[in-house]
């Protein structure tokens, strides 16, 4: 028995856990059924957008290829411009869901005896039907609202109620609130792995406590945000409910639009273009992203980081 | 003698109805290597952490060079500490990680860059500025750790147990190199451990808590052959400790009758002031227990129980009256010869017992 042996039957023995059977060109069976979902449902539906944003009716057979409907997209400014501002509302609320939730995830982080209640309770607002929730954020803004009911009759700070509904704002405030827990769960995961007594060796060689938290705790933690701004802007960009219910009719999004020309409008090859163009800016950005600031998107699940 | 580096005064730290450290007092000379000791949960740790700034006591003094630090901040306190987990910045580079203090006092980088490279050099690591700290082994990032420490020229360090996560041959080296770092520099150490080995190799002076209570404060040899206390006698080294009555005061010294070994010893050192009756114990350390295969004069007989052999030593469990005791003697075997259940007298040198509360 040598040592090359012994390698072998590690080599094994990890085989027999890691390796399953090769089906053809899948490496793994075990891989079959995520990849069924993926090429049919996912992949299917992705194509037939696609389809249908240069071709005149492909699930019917007519393949005739047509960019009119690009033409009209880029000669109408009102779409581009609710493109833009739709983004401009996502990025709204990824930051300020980075802004409310950074603090909440260090408070969480920090008191471990407290954490599974507090985690349940920021999770807690996804438990709630949407449309519920967004109903109460109407409640709380409204003219005669609770926030205005406050400033104005209980505080007299105010003479006339605060214009808060249907604005754009509304629709951040409604968006930042259910998605708080995708930006504070990855960052207290990514908390939870900082030795706590590096903050305390930073201060013991000088460190203010701000210093100690520019230096230690914020670019371990980058990862989490990053992992964090992702989910939310990309569920944020796609907001659908909010902008109906908190922003009237002058702050309709994207996904709004896209709605429309599926159903009332009867124009799917439009609303085709309109989600192809969107998702393409959406994936160029976050591109952009990652090019300019080297920052892993979604970098809180890399490997790498887990060892 | 010169005013004391560190003053600590009455120090006590509770939490809740915890007592962590009750009224502790004790001064470090400058330039001294000195030891925190005692068993896990006797507050050593504690009390490094307030004089780092790290804990708030509940009440006492802690005074450095005369002033008062209660109101100090931990990055104002000229003390820099070693931590066990180490707790390098992963997030920065073995030179960044060095640099970090410099870098805090606004020291230029230049400067910064001389300063690690020669720091590095006295922990024995040159040329590792731009090595990731978590790819390095134990041993490397405990000197990082110290070279980190140590650049900002503190006038205490503060070692919170920096040895514990490494290997036992490591940790032997380690030993040696703190002591070589700390003569080349003549930086005050205070150093906190529950390994009496570590502590009785390394300090100038050790305190030694028990129970957030300090129970004895001494130089290593002091602590070792004038134990105060059963505690203090059981923790630091192997000892016997036996149990008896003053049979005869004379001056400072008394004759014990010793229970356990039926017999008396002559002229022990009084150093609680016992009075003839009262009930004592006596620490004899297994070194001091004389082993002869013929009796002679004040010596008792008993029966090998268990023959230990450790190389530069051989140790023996000897059982007299059916109570165990523990021999030591040097690597040449003496006159027995050792084999088990094997008759022997053992002869006690009353010079080296030491008397305690009973």
């Amino acid at each position: 028995m040598g040592i090359r042996d012994d390698v072998r039957k590690v080599d094994v023995s990890l085989q027999s856990l890691v390796g399953g059977r090769s089906l053809w060109i899948i490496p793994d069976v075990r891989l079959i059924p995520g990849l069924a979902w993926i090429v049919v449902v996912l992949g299917g539906s992705i194509l037939t957008m696609v389809l249908y944003s240069f071709m005149v009716d492909p699930l019917a057979g007519n393949f005739t290829v047509t960019f009119e409907h690009y033409r009209r997209f880029l000669g109408s400014s009102l779409y581009q411009s609710v493109m833009i501002d739709s983004i401009v509302i996502a990025i709204k609320t990824t930051v300020g869901t980075l802004l409310v939730g950074y603090p909440l995830a260090y408070y969480i982080a920090v008191h471990s005896r407290r954490r599974n209640l507090l985690l349940l309770v920021v999770i807690a607002p996804i438990w709630i039907n949407e449309v519920i929730r967004t109903f109460a954020w109407m409640l709380i803004l409204n003219a005669n609202g609770v926030v205005n009911y406050v400033l104005m009759d209980l505080l007299g700070l105010l003479g006339e109620p605060l214009r808060l509904m249907n604005t754009a704002n509304a629709v951040v405030i409604g968006l930042v609130h259910p998605l708080l827990p995708y930006m504070i769960v990855p960052i207290v995961a990514s908390m939870l792995r900082i030795d706590f007594a590096e903050i305390e060796a930073a201060k013991n060689l000088g460190a203010t406590k701000l210093q100690a938290f520019y230096e230690v705790t914020l670019p371990q933690t980058k990862a989490g945000i990053a992992a964090g701004a992702t989910f939310v802007f990309v569920l944020s960009s796609g907001a659908y409910l909010a902008p109906i219910l908190l922003g009237g009719s002058g702050n309709n999004m994207i996904a709004n639009f896209i709605g429309l020309m599926f159903s009332e409008g009867q124009n799917w090859n439009f609303g085709a273009v309109l989600a192809v163009v969107y998702s393409a800016v959406i994936v160029a950005l976050f591109a952009a992203v990652g090019l300019l600031t080297d920052v892993e998107l979604g970098g809180a699940t890399s490997m790498e980081d887990d060892e | 003698m010169t005013e004391p580096i560190l003053s600590v005064k009455d120090l006590t730290k509770t939490y809740g109805d915890t007592v962590a450290v009750d009224d502790v007092s004790f001064d470090v000379e400058n330039g001294e290597f000195f030891s925190f000791l005692g068993p896990s949960g006797c507050g050593k740790t504690t009390t490094l952490r307030m004089i780092a700034g790290f804990e708030e006591s509940t009440s006492g003094r802690i005074e450095m060079n005369g002033e008062d630090l209660t109101r100090v901040p931990p990055h104002k306190r000229d003390v820099s500490m070693v931590f066990q987990t180490f707790a390098l910045f992963p997030n920065k580079t073995v030179g960044e990680n060095v640099g970090f203090g410099l870098k805090m006092d606004r020291v230029p980088k230049a400067e910064r860059r001389e300063r690690v490279a020669e720091y590095l050099e006295l922990v024995d690591m040159p040329g590792f500025e731009d090595r990731d700290p978590t790819s390095l082994s134990g041993g490397q990032q405990q000197r990082v750790a110290l070279a980190r420490a140590l650049i900002t020229e503190p006038s205490i360090l503060l070692l919170d147990e920096p040895l514990s996560s490494l290997d036992l041959k490591l940790r032997k080296n380690m030993r040696f190199e703190l002591k070589r770092i700390q003569d080349e520099l003549n930086t005050t150490f205070i150093y906190v451990t529950h390994d009496q080995d570590e502590a009785l190799s390394m300090s100038d002076r050790i305190l030694l808590l028990n129970d957030g209570r300090q129970e004895q404060i001494g130089s290593p040899q002091e602590l070792y052959s004038r134990p105060v206390s059963q505690f203090a006698a059981d923790f630091i080294g192997d000892t016997n400790i036996f149990h008896g009555r003053i049979a005869r005061t004379n001056g400072n010294v008394v004759d014990v009758e010793v229970d356990e070994l039926a017999t008396t010893l002559h002229d022990v050192q009084n150093s609680i002031n016992a009075g003839e009756g009262d009930r004592v114990a006596v620490s004899l350390r297994p070194e001091n227990i004389g082993l002869s295969d013929a009796r002679s004069n004040g010596e008792v007989d008993g029966r090998i129980d268990a023959v230990t052999f450790y190389g530069n030593s051989t140790r023996l469990l000897v059982e007299v009256n059916g109570e165990e005791v523990l021999v030591e003697i040097g690597g040449q075997g003496g006159t027995v010869s050792l084999d088990q259940n094997e008759s022997v007298y053992l002869g006690f040198d009353p010079e080296q017992a030491a008397l305690l509360e009973a």
